[in-house]
């Protein structure tokens, strides 16, 4: 048996995202045909199935599980450092113009893109904690009813939804004949597997500048370009990307083109391609229909979200 | 049967064969299917059942349904290997592979038209699937043991990774910790579990690939 480094084994983000059925189909075909082959990656899978089944009965268990460990008094202190959180989340909430991201591995947008999170034309946005006499009554009834500081969308909100989570890449195991563009496109996604989104950029327009309508290269460009908070340049690649039209990666440019366009502070358009992702049916429909409820969640403190 | 030791004696984790190597297996393997080698058939049960069920379980969203199809995945492909009805020996994997999809497939199909019918497997030995079935219940009964171990934030990482869905940069605000310190804690975890299953199962012979007469 000779010594063939694997290429999955240290993917974690693969196993977890084929165990909750969250790999595109081209990217999970060729990760079950691996694990049919390689013994390493199936002990793997086999752990992740083993975890993700114990783990979904295991809190029922917990406080039973470890009676020895529980200390009253640091249970006590719970109630007071939550209101603590909720008290300095509300004074962040009411003192800061934006919320700023947390941090994080994904660069930041600049605090002018994230702002705003209406269309740029519209109408001056209101602070958030500022009362607005033209929204629905619905949800004013509704928060009326609850304390102040709960009644507005939580600071983190604003943010996890410009976050972009890197798409999950998965090398294809092709055969014959490699041209100077899929060595480029290779090269470059070998550094974007290690995270290095920013090094990753110059491979992959090399390889765009050779194959311009290969909808992986320009996808996963646009990607990097995403992270490293070139937005414009994004935006224009996932516009590109979806324009060649049905690929392995159309849902997912249109998903990451609301992104984009949530940062460039387009919430409107930013919609738009959120509902092209549900209008699709795919993997990614619950997590866009999640983002528009988070979107007009938001949007209706500050203006009307297109309908 | 180990739970995690189905590769080779001396062979690192994450090192696998290289693919000619692996071809001459896999061709040898289905050759002695075709000539009646029954332990040959039982070779191919041993290293493609737990798979393909699997396979079948992540497609059909955790179906009891996983069972019978990975049953009759193998019967097919034994009876395929009987008759000599395989193309392509080498790649006995992506043949086991395709079966196995092609009646995921048609149980999807069945399912949209119908209810599900159901039907004994044929010529299916009971007790080989209670085997495998004893696996699985002592690998989960290792994770169940290995997680009660964990600190609990790091039970509550991977809970919200693998069973909420969440990735790390929605986990980080949830457990008060930076993304990056939530991917190694997550990372870690499941190393640990890994290695405790793996030290629980070490001293038992492993049988599967290249172990017990998967031989060019």
């Amino acid at each position: 048996m000779t010594n063939v480094v694997c290429a999955w084994i240290e993917r974690d983000e693969v196993f977890e995202g084929y165990m909750r059925d969250a790999l595109g189909p081209e990217d999970r075909d060729a990760f079950e045909a691996h694990y049919f082959e390689c013994a390493a990656c199936f002990d793997k899978v086999q752990l992740y199935e083993s975890l993700q089944a114990e783990l979904a009965v295991f809190p029922a268990e917990e406080p039973a599980a470890q009676p020895a460990r529980v200390r009253p008094w640091r249970w006590a202190l719970v109630p007071l450092g939550a209101s603590l959180v909720l008290v300095a989340a509300a004074a962040l909430w009411f003192r800061s113009p934006a919320p700023a991201l947390p941090e994080s591995t994904v660069a930041t947008a600049p605090a002018t893109q994230q702002k705003a999170l209406e269309p740029p034309s519209g109408p001056a946005s209101p602070r958030p904690g500022s009362a607005d006499p033209g929204k629905p009554p619905a949800s004013t009834t509704e928060e009326s009813a609850r304390p102040a500081s709960l009644a507005r969308p939580p600071v983190v909100a604003l943010s996890v939804l410009t976050r972009v989570e890197p798409p999950v890449y998965v090398p294809a195991a092709l055969r014959g004949p490699r041209d100077e563009a899929a060595e480029h496109f290779e090269a470059a996604m070998r550094r974007y597997v290690d995270g290095d989104y920013a090094g990753a950029i110059p491979g992959l327009r090399a390889a765009a500048d050779l194959k311009p309508d290969a909808p992986q290269v320009l996808f996963f460009l646009a990607a990097c370009q995403l992270i490293t908070s070139e937005i414009d340049a994004a935006a224009a690649g996932f516009d590109r990307t979806i324009a060649l039209g049905d690929s392995p990666y159309l849902e997912e440019a249109h998903f990451y083109l609301a992104k984009a366009r949530l940062r460039q502070g387009r919430a409107a358009a930013a919609r738009g391609e959120l509902q092209q992702v549900i209008n699709r049916h795919g993997r990614m429909e619950e997590e866009a229909r999640r983002l528009v409820g988070q979107i007009d969640a938001i949007s209706t403190k500050q203006d009307r979200p297109p309908r | 049967m180990t739970l995690l030791g189905e590769r080779q004696h001396g062979d690192p984790v994450g090192q696998e064969a290289a693919p000619q190597d692996d071809a001459a297996r896999w061709a040898g393997l289905a050759s002695r299917v075709a000539q009646g080698d029954r332990a040959a058939e039982a070779e191919v049960a041993d290293l493609f059942h737990q798979r393909v069920k699997l396979f079948a379980s992540v497609r059909l969203h955790g179906s009891d349904a996983a069972v019978d199809i990975a049953q009759e995945t193998i019967l097919a492909v034994i009876e395929a290997l009987r008759t000599g009805r395989l193309r392509a020996p080498y790649n006995l994997p992506g043949f086991v592979l395709g079966t196995a999809r092609n009646l995921v497939n048609n149980h999807h199909r069945k399912q949209g038209r119908a209810p599900e019918v159901l039907e004994d497997p044929p010529d299916r030995p009971d007790e080989t699937d209670g085997q495998w079935a004893g696996l699985d219940r002592e690998r989960r009964g290792l994770v169940c043991k290995a997680l009660g171990r964990l600190n609990a934030l790091d039970r509550r990482i991977v809970l919200l990774t693998l069973v909420e869905g969440i990735n790390p940069r929605d986990i980080a605000p949830i457990v008060g910790l930076k993304a990056e310190v939530v991917r190694t804690r997550k990372a870690r975890t499941v190393k640990e579990v890994a290695g405790e299953i793996e030290r629980a199962t070490r001293l038992r012979p492993p049988d599967h690939i290249g172990t017990s007469g998967l031989k060019p």
